[in-house]
């Protein structure tokens, strides 16, 4: 195959030799072989990955997770923690009483009922 | 935080105990519990004294009839146990239905229906004494347990008064 010309009709630059003609192949190798490499400041690495960062913690994941991880750590401390523990148990303490009171009003409810029915007054009394 | 999380879990777990424990056994006497009988002599009319918020006055009147009705329910009672005694007398394991029996049974659901509208007369002669509001909480609540059917929302009972 005949190379194919860069040139169709070669420049005279001054007099001097004009450039050969070069394959497409050819004149890409002389450009990346001839290119400078780029040159980063020393700081870039670490702007890259502070950007990464910064975009991960809009994420409802890590924010999720800087909020527990603050809120335990708050509840950490002797006083906030010893306060939280109690209103816990008192929660669970009170709303015993509530299930428990329930449970009373719905045996006397149920006392009543048997009061004035014959029927469960004689199953009572066949027992 | 690891700390933290061992106390909130601590807290929840000694929480779900007390709810537990204080659930399944009763609680101390106090002025509005419901095991308090108040001195009526009759303790299952407590119920309604504290869940209507009676008066002294419609306690009194409800107590009276609640008495009145006593012997009713008694002589029902007796029958009722009369007929439980037939029928297991004429059950037998040879034969299904013998003619005694099915004419027990056919008594024993008469004696049911007579129950049910002595019990329903009675609700509403109690009903009678409270103000509607009462009566209509009264009613709702009773009343699915004296017809053995549930009540859906719009066949709850309205009063007339």
């Amino acid at each position: 195959m005949q190379p194919q010309t860069i040139y169709a009709h070669p420049p005279k630059l001054c007099g001097k030799v004009p450039i050969p003609a070069m394959t497409d192949d050819e004149l890409t190798r002389l450009i990346r072989d001839n290119s400078p490499p780029p040159e980063f400041p020393a700081s870039f690495q670490r702007q890259v990955w502070q950007r990464i960062a910064a975009f991960e913690s809009k994420t409802f994941g890590a924010t999720l997770e800087h909020f527990a991880a603050t809120y335990l750590t708050w509840l950490s401390r002797p006083a906030i923690a010893v306060a939280v523990a109690v209103t816990i148990v008192v929660f669970g303490a009170g709303l015993g009483g509530i299930a428990s009171e329930r449970k009373n009003e719905d045996a006397l409810k149920n006392a009543y009922a048997a009061s004035i029915n014959p029927f469960i007054a004689a199953h009572a009394t066949e027992k | 935080m690891i700390r933290g999380l061992t106390i909130i879990l601590t807290g929840l777990l000694i929480g779900a105990g007390a709810f537990f424990v204080i659930k399944e056994h009763d609680l101390p006497h106090s002025q509005h519990s419901f095991a308090h009988d108040g001195n009526s002599r009759l303790p299952e009319l407590e119920w309604l004294r504290q869940k209507l918020q009676l008066t002294d006055k419609q306690f009194e009147e409800i107590a009276k009839t609640h008495e009145a009705y006593r012997p009713t329910c008694e002589a029902l009672c007796m029958k009722v146990m009369a007929s439980h005694a037939k029928i297991k007398k004429l059950t037998s394991t040879d034969r299904p239905v013998t003619p005694e029996l099915e004419e027990a049974l056919k008594e024993h659901a008469l004696l049911h229906v007579e129950c049910q509208k002595a019990m329903l007369n009675h609700l509403h002669n109690t009903a009678s004494q409270m103000t509607p509001e009462q009566a209509r909480t009264y009613l709702e609540a009773l009343l699915p347990q004296v017809i053995e059917l549930p009540l859906e929302p719009d066949e709850r009972p309205h009063t007339h008064q």
